[in-house]
């Protein structure tokens, strides 16, 4: 297993890959909000299409990047990264 | 002071009794518990059904009227006795008050109507407690209204696991493939009860069985396509655990099954994720190991998603040619799968049991999807104890859960029947439910998993389910 991401962590995966994303630079990206979630499968309810997820109560964290008016939500745990309905789809981050 | 001869005779019987109740140290125990002559284990003073006379010239379409309103059924007749006297069932969770009221509102037909009164009477039912440490924590086998996560549950509310046991604690000429995330094979409360693939030795680097799959000694993964199926999260080790920890080993917690083959399947990346091909790969794998003769009879799968997948639905239809049942997770996002459908679980095949996620007071998880014509029945779902990778233990939440309780006990009830078919093995665990009225209406049997009805162990249910 991988070793365990800390919330520091999966807040600055998600910035780099949304300033890539966007094309902007990491200090114009702002963090709006990181909270504890429980979310409802092992692929934090942001799975693909044809993917399968574990139906299992997963804990982790939300968080919500801004720039300028595009909004994007990161969905995160001590393991994995992904990007939540952006643009109409899932995408995973990490690993 | 002398004794008398039969005194010391007394004394000597009373040695070798006491020695041979402490040499059978597993015995099956005797609990006193009371249970009523007619039906179910008493949740109320009556018993399911009524007791109806009707009057000498009653209006047959009347009479068909009634019983068609409540869905009763003539059960027995009692004409021996007196023409017109009946004994009637109902469905499940229908309020017998208001079907009285409605047949004594027939003063034209009927003569009277009262309650199946139960007349009870001291049982002894056996029961079979193992000597797993964390067991009293194993709400969903045998609930003393034991506290979990901070919660006290209601006593009663289990599968009834003891009452099981001492029919049946598994065999493992049983194997039930968990297709998930792998499984830590050489967890000390699992691997007694991992499958072996006798024809396949293990790391030679050859595909000595000729199935395509180098090395499968203990099961198969379709991620890397190679043999070996160790965990790569924690989920599949976990749900394997709740089908088959070994039990009785002086050792962590204990399965519904004691003694059961478990086949590890893994399908699902590191990532959390699963692929369609893998997942259909993973099915095929057990399919040909079935064709190949290993008595595979029960795939858990506590996983799915939103799309529909031909693909899939064929490989599960498959499996249920070979006799292979499906026992898959409702899903978690606490939805309508009729409206809303949850895939495999969704599928409507014969072979497919759906389960939705119960807690230890009997009520439907918030987080549980539901579905009256879709999600077959309830089972422990939430705050669940079991193995997780590297000897550990872990409670966890979810249909995924749920799941594999259900397969284990379609294991239990193979370990004692063994020619029992898909067919008949889907209608026992739907037929043999603890009813649970917050879930009529919810699931298509309007109850929670009893493993202990569905091995025999205590009266089944009066009345039948369609679906």
């Amino acid at each position: 297993m991988d070793s365990a991401l800390s919330k520091d962590e999966t807040v600055r995966i998600a910035r780099d890959h949304f300033s890539q994303r966007i094309g902007a630079h990491d200090g114009d990206i702002r963090l709006l909000l990181v909270e504890d979630v429980t979310f409802p499968d092992s692929n934090f309810g942001a799975s693909n299409k044809n993917e399968m997820s574990l139906q299992v109560l997963t804990d982790g964290w939300r968080i919500l990047l801004a720039h300028n008016d595009t909004q994007a939500e990161y969905r995160a745990n001590k393991s994995k990264v992904r990007l939540y309905q952006f643009e109409g789809s899932n995408y995973r981050i990490f690993p | 002071m002398k004794r008398s001869p039969a005194y010391h005779l007394t004394l000597g019987l009373m040695v070798i009794l006491m020695a041979f109740i402490m040499g059978v140290p597993r015995q099956i125990r005797m609990q006193r518990k009371r249970i009523s002559v007619v039906g179910t284990l008493p949740k109320s003073p009556f018993g399911p059904g009524l007791i109806v006379k009707y009057k000498d010239g009653a209006r047959p379409s009347a009479i068909s009227a009634l019983r068609d309103h409540f869905k009763a059924t003539q059960l027995l007749s009692f004409d021996s006795i007196e023409h017109g006297l009946d004994f009637e069932s109902i469905p499940s969770g229908v309020d017998i008050n208001e079907v009285l009221a409605a047949y004594d509102a027939d003063r034209d037909d009927v003569e009277y109507a009262e309650p199946n009164f139960r007349y009870e009477e001291d049982h002894l039912i056996p029961t079979l407690f193992p000597n797993d440490p964390n067991f009293g924590l194993q709400w969903g086998l045998v609930n003393n209204g034991q506290e979990i996560n901070g919660k006290a549950g209601k006593k009663g509310v289990d599968i009834g696991a003891s009452t099981a046991w001492a029919v049946t604690t598994g065999s493992e000429d049983v194997v039930v493939a968990v297709i998930d995330s792998g499984v830590d094979y050489k967890h000390t409360d699992l691997a007694g009860n991992i499958w072996e693939n006798k024809k396949e030795i293990p790391n030679n680097g050859i595909d000595d069985d000729g199935n395509g799959v180098v090395d499968d000694y203990n099961g198969y993964n379709a991620v890397d396509d190679n043999g070996d199926p160790m965990d790569a999260d924690q989920h599949g080790t976990h749900c394997a655990g709740i089908i088959g920890a070994e039990g009785d080993n002086g050792e962590g917690v204990v399965g519904v099954n004691w003694h059961v083959k478990i086949m590890p399947v893994r399908f699902i990346s590191s990532g959390g994720g699963g692929t369609l091909s893998d997942a259909i790969e993973g099915i095929n794998y057990v399919v040909k190991m079935k064709k190949r003769g290993v008595n595979v009879r029960v795939i858990s799968a506590s996983w799915g998603g939103l799309q529909y997948s031909k693909a899939l639905k064929d490989a599960i239809e498959a499996a249920g040619r070979e006799g292979i049942l499906f026992v898959a997770a409702a899903g978690n996002s606490g939805v309508d799968n009729d409206r809303m459908p949850h895939y495999p679980s969704s599928y409507g095949l014969d072979n497919i049991v759906a389960v939705a996620a119960s807690d230890n007071n009997d009520h439907l998880t918030s987080f549980s999807n539901w579905g009256a014509k879709s999600v077959d029945l309830a089972a422990p779902g939430k705050d669940i104890l079991s193995t997780t990778p590297g000897d550990s233990y872990s409670l966890m939440s979810g249909t995924s859960m749920a799941a594999p309780f259900v397969s284990g006990v379609a294991a239990l009830i193979i370990s004692k029947e063994k020619n029992i078919t898909v067919t008949q093995l889907k209608k026992r665990l739907l037929e043999s439910v603890d009813p649970v009225p917050e879930l009529k209406g919810k699931v298509v049997s309007g109850g929670r998993l009893c493993a202990a009805k569905a091995v025999g162990a205590e009266e089944p249910n009066v009345g039948s389910i369609t679906y």
